[in-house]
């Protein structure tokens, strides 16, 4: 929990622990899923289909295609799919439809491994073409979408890629709204998803690895980089950790998030994770590491700091001066999220020689008559919020207006009309609320969300002193903390002046010449000719 | 060996060093040590700060000379080298004793003030006892962790600090600082001399700091504190002008909490009234600061003396001596004033600079220096790490007995 000193800490596969696990994973391995490791296909076509049915339990979706291939009576091949995973389409014009029509020479001019070679060379005319000669591959490409060709009497078979199917097509992000910008969003298709980053930065120096994850779901993951600007010591890690990680299934870049952090304990998130292909370009640019996940519109970066919690893309695209207002409004709006119910307890609780007086005997008639002391009344009304703002996200769409309609109107104005509750904490609640919607990334407001209740109880039990002590902690378990090297408060602490453009404020463009430093150690210039305002010339 | 030995070899910049000696700086003295001064040297206490100045260079000046022969060693262990393993060991006891006491007196002081000021009717050891808990979870956390809540403690000091000039304004009064110089100078002479025990001669923690400044930074750290020792200067004279100017100094040699006291003054539009509560808060996370770095000089210091793998095992047994320590160390805040502006400087002036001071000259007597290494030593795994990071992992099987039980 506390970190190691060293400049990349969470090494957490040392020790005899990460042994332990590994013989276990292999085992497991070895015992259950990957039965085939190694087997070679069987020559008889007959014995591999039986082999495939049993193995798959006769599952329904998984289609046989016999068929004879012309002028070769006696040779038989097979393919193999999985309905819905391929492009029925493709499938048909450039596998079907290549075999049936093509001339075989006649039998016994080629063996049956010619015959595929020859399949491969000059009738398939799919992208992607591989051998296959174990059970183990076999499976894999399968369940990717393969459509497999296997002949009578080889022992090899062709894997061709008509990956295809219904997915969901490029919309606009749900989560990361913006009024100027880019419409796209990820979609969860991972190659959809590169090839969106691949438009943004048209380099070679932009760098995929690939990876997949998950005992038993067989997750494709990738992670992309600028090569020459990211952290080589953070992609080593990065890799290691990744590498380590042993689990049934990768559902959602979550599992992920969750498995390669540094900080397991702290409720501030060092993973950032993004819907925008535009924001992720820009965090390649700055030298940070993309983490793609099949099957989810969410992508990870790496290593990700308070700052860019607060950082929306569209900040680039506007002015900087607006830009810097909007930052430095989401800050504010962070700290009212996080502190402000627990300062108008310590206020009203404590500290009431603050209020000014025509205000504090505003506030003392409203709370008369109110059963409750205040800082149970903001309790009870944040736990309502939370729980309104729960059900507002699980439940269909359709009866929005009516929970809209009983926690804003039943809830919200019959409380204080019943005088249980009194109007004050329900305004602050409510602001509350309203500034926890402003930052731009969904995780950072969990924090805040949380450690409001923390705050709440330290400031009802010893008003601001407690308040400050919180904050104190707070404050050393943020400086303590780490995303994969890099201090979470940097550039506030440690300080780097340079990199205070990107801040609290946005400079302008034709300020921010450097890259963020600590991240792009050797490159450090993001701008060679700087393009400054013209001057007006001297008279 | 503990599971963290070796994290308190962490570097922190010259920046982060100037910084901290400028929260160490105005940690609990801010509040306090203006009415002492005001109570010696009336409407001239401005004119003690300002001649304090130079001292605070000075001292420091000690501490850099000591650090410039052995400039990877603290106090503790470059005693040793310089008088002898024994003699050595009994000079940094009297460092530890002084600390243990600082670090007392300085919860004390915090305590004091929220009982009398913020919170009248909560115990006082409660408000001893939560204050310790944050601060065994810093100084557990490192020095680095330290200095880098210190960067943002000092950010928001100075922007809150010039929001209550800038709101003081309006109060303030030019006559309360007539007649100047009435006494002729001894008087403001005279006001430095509660200024040179406290803060002044605790600035000794530094021996235990300047070790850990990385490298790099070494060139840079003299202007650094330099530049620390003006803003100290300019802080305190300006919290005494502000003082006299706006209580005049009747009042401000009454208060026991001058500063605070003076943050009452404040009425804008009765909009922003009574916000010294602000100024408490912000109070607590500079005396947060001070008493930090005392328990860890405290415990580094110890386990140095010692030589045990890491100064950690010692935070809390520590704390366990400190909050009791508070309680008894003063009778009352009467007592404490007594304390402070009458004894204190003379022990803190003897551990501060005197002893310091004759150890410099001892050194330079005998031609003392030593360039080694004095950090704690590593624990095996880091060791590993280093050496096997190439391979991909493949070095686990030889860092598998290098788990150590936690400290």
């Amino acid at each position: 929990m506390f970190g190691s000193g060293s400049y990349l800490q969470g090494k957490r596969k040392s020790g005899g622990k990460s042994d332990k696990r590994s013989a276990r994973a292999e085992r497991h391995e070895q015992e259950q899923l990957q039965p085939f490791a190694g087997l070679p296909l069987g020559v008889s076509l007959e014995k591999n289909m039986e082999l495939i049915k049993r193995e798959l339990g006769e599952s329904q979706d998984i289609i046989f295609r016999c068929l004879q291939l012309k002028d070769a009576e006696s040779t038989k091949a097979l393919i193999v799919y999985v309905q819905g995973m391929v492009d029925d389409e493709r499938l048909n014009e450039f596998i079907l439809q290549p075999l049936h029509r093509e001339d075989f020479p006649g039998e016994g001019e080629l063996s049956p491994k010619g015959m595929l070679e020859r399949m491969k060379n000059k009738q398939l005319s799919t992208g992607i073409v591989l051998d296959i000669s174990d059970w183990k591959l076999f499976f894999q490409k399968l369940f990717m979408g393969y459509a497999i060709i296997m002949l009578e009497g080889s022992d090899t078979a062709l894997g061709a890629s008509v990956v295809g199917g219904e997915r969901r097509g490029i919309e606009e992000p749900k989560t990361e709204m913006a009024i100027r910008g880019p419409r796209e969003g990820f979609t969860e298709s991972i190659r959809v998803n590169t090839s969106m980053i691949r438009r943004k930065i048209r380099s070679p120096k932009l760098w995929l690895e690939q990876w997949t994850i998950g005992e038993i779901s067989q997750t494709p993951v990738s992670i992309m980089y600028v090569k020459g600007l990211a952290d080589e010591n953070v992609l080593a890690d990065l890799r290691e950790r990744l590498e380590s990680i042993r689990i049934d299934g990768v559902l959602e870049s979550g599992y992920i998030e969750e498995l390669i952090s540094d900080q397991k304990w702290s409720p501030f998130p060092t993973v950032i994770n993004i819907e925008r292909p535009d924001a992720v370009a820009g965090n390649l640019l700055e030298g940070r590491i993309v983490i793609l996940i099949d099957g989810t519109p969410f992508v990870l970066i790496v290593p990700a700091i308070l700052n860019m919690f607060f950082q929306a893309s569209e900040d680039y695209y506007q002015r900087f001066d607006i830009a810097t207002f909007l930052r430095m409004l989401r800050f504010v709006s962070f700290l009212i999220a996080l502190m402000m119910p627990s300062v108008y307890i310590a206020i009203v609780g404590y500290h009431q020689e603050m209020i000014p007086t025509q205000l504090l005997l505003k506030l003392a008639a409203q709370r008369e008559g109110v059963p409750f002391p205040a800082y149970l009344e903001a309790f009870i009304m944040e736990f309502v919020f939370e729980i309104l703002r729960e059900a507002v996200v699980r439940m269909p769409s359709a009866a929005g207006n009516t929970i809209s309609i009983v926690g804003g109107l039943v809830i919200g104005q019959s409380v204080v009309e019943a005088g249980i509750v009194s109007p004050a904490v329900v305004i602050v609640v409510a602001f509350t609320a309203i500034s926890s919607f402003v930052s731009p990334a969904y995780s950072l407001g969990i924090a805040a969300r949380l450690l409001r209740f923390l705050l709440l109880l330290a400031a009802s039990t010893l008003g601001f002193y407690g308040i400050g002590l919180v904050v104190l902690l707070l404050l050393l378990h943020l400086s303590n903390i780490r995303s994969f090297g890099m201090p979470y408060l940097k550039p506030f602490a440690p300080s780097y002046f340079r990199d205070m453009k990107d801040t609290l404020v946005r400079a302008p463009m034709w300020l921010m010449r450097n890259r963020p430093e600590r991240l792009a150690s050797e490159n450090k210039v993001r701008q060679n000719i700087v393009i400054e305002p013209r001057k007006e010339p001297e008279q | 060996m503990g599971k963290y030995a070796g994290i308190n070899n962490t570097m922190i910049s010259s920046g982060q060093c100037a910084k901290i000696l400028f929260l160490f700086a105005l940690g609990s003295a801010a509040l306090i040590l203006p009415t002492a001064v005001t109570v010696i040297a009336k409407q001239d206490a401005w004119i003690s700060m300002l001649l304090a100045g130079p001292i605070n260079y000075f001292v420091v000046m000690i501490y850099l000379a000591l650090a410039d022969r052995f400039p990877n060693l603290t106090l503790a262990q470059y005693s040793e080298k310089v008088i002898g393993t024994w003699a050595g060991k009994a000079f940094t006891l009297t460092f530890v004793f002084f600390m243990l006491l600082l670090s007392a007196l300085v919860l004390r002081n915090i305590s004091d003030f929220i009982t009398l000021s913020v919170l009248p009717l909560t115990p006082l050891w409660f408000i001893n006892v939560t204050f310790m808990v944050v601060i065994i979870y810093g100084v557990y956390l490192g020095i680095e962790t330290i200095a880098r809540t210190g960067e943002i403690i000092f950010s928001w000091g100075m922007f809150v600090m010039t929001i209550l000039v800038f709101a003081l304004f309006s109060q303030f009064n030019f006559h309360n600082f007539e007649p100047f110089l009435y006494e002729g100078w001894m008087r403001p002479v005279k006001g430095i001399y509660p200024i040179l025990g406290f803060p002044i001669g605790e600035f000794v923690f530094l021996t235990a700091i300047l070790p850990l400044i990385k490298q790099e930074d070494r060139q840079k750290l003299r202007k650094h504190l330099k530049l620390s020792v003006v803003l100290i200067s300019t802080m305190s004279i300006l919290m005494v002008v502000f003082l006299l100017g706006v209580m005049g100094v009747y009042e401000a040699s009454r208060s026991p909490f001058a500063i605070y006291d003076m943050v009452k003054y404040i009425n804008i539009e009765e909009i922003l009234v009574r916000v010294e509560v602000l100024v408490a808060v912000i109070w607590v996370g500079t005396v947060f600061m001070k008493l930090a770095l005392c328990v860890y000089t405290l415990s580094v210091m110890s386990a140095q003396m010692l030589k045990l793998a890491t100064y950690r095992p010692l935070v809390a047994p520590y704390a366990f001596i400190i909050v009791p320590l508070s309680m008894i160390v003063y009778r009352n805040n009467a007592h404490a004033n007594h304390f402070a502006m009458e004894v204190w400087t003379v022990y803190s002036v003897f551990q501060g600079v005197v002893l310091p001071l004759g150890l410099l000259l001892v050194a330079v007597i005998r031609g003392k220096k030593d360039f080694s290494d004095g950090s704690f030593p590593e624990p095996k795994k880091v060791e590993k790490k280093a050496g096997g990071e190439k391979g991909a992992g493949g070095t686990s099987g030889g860092a598998a007995g290098g788990d150590p039980s936690p400290a």
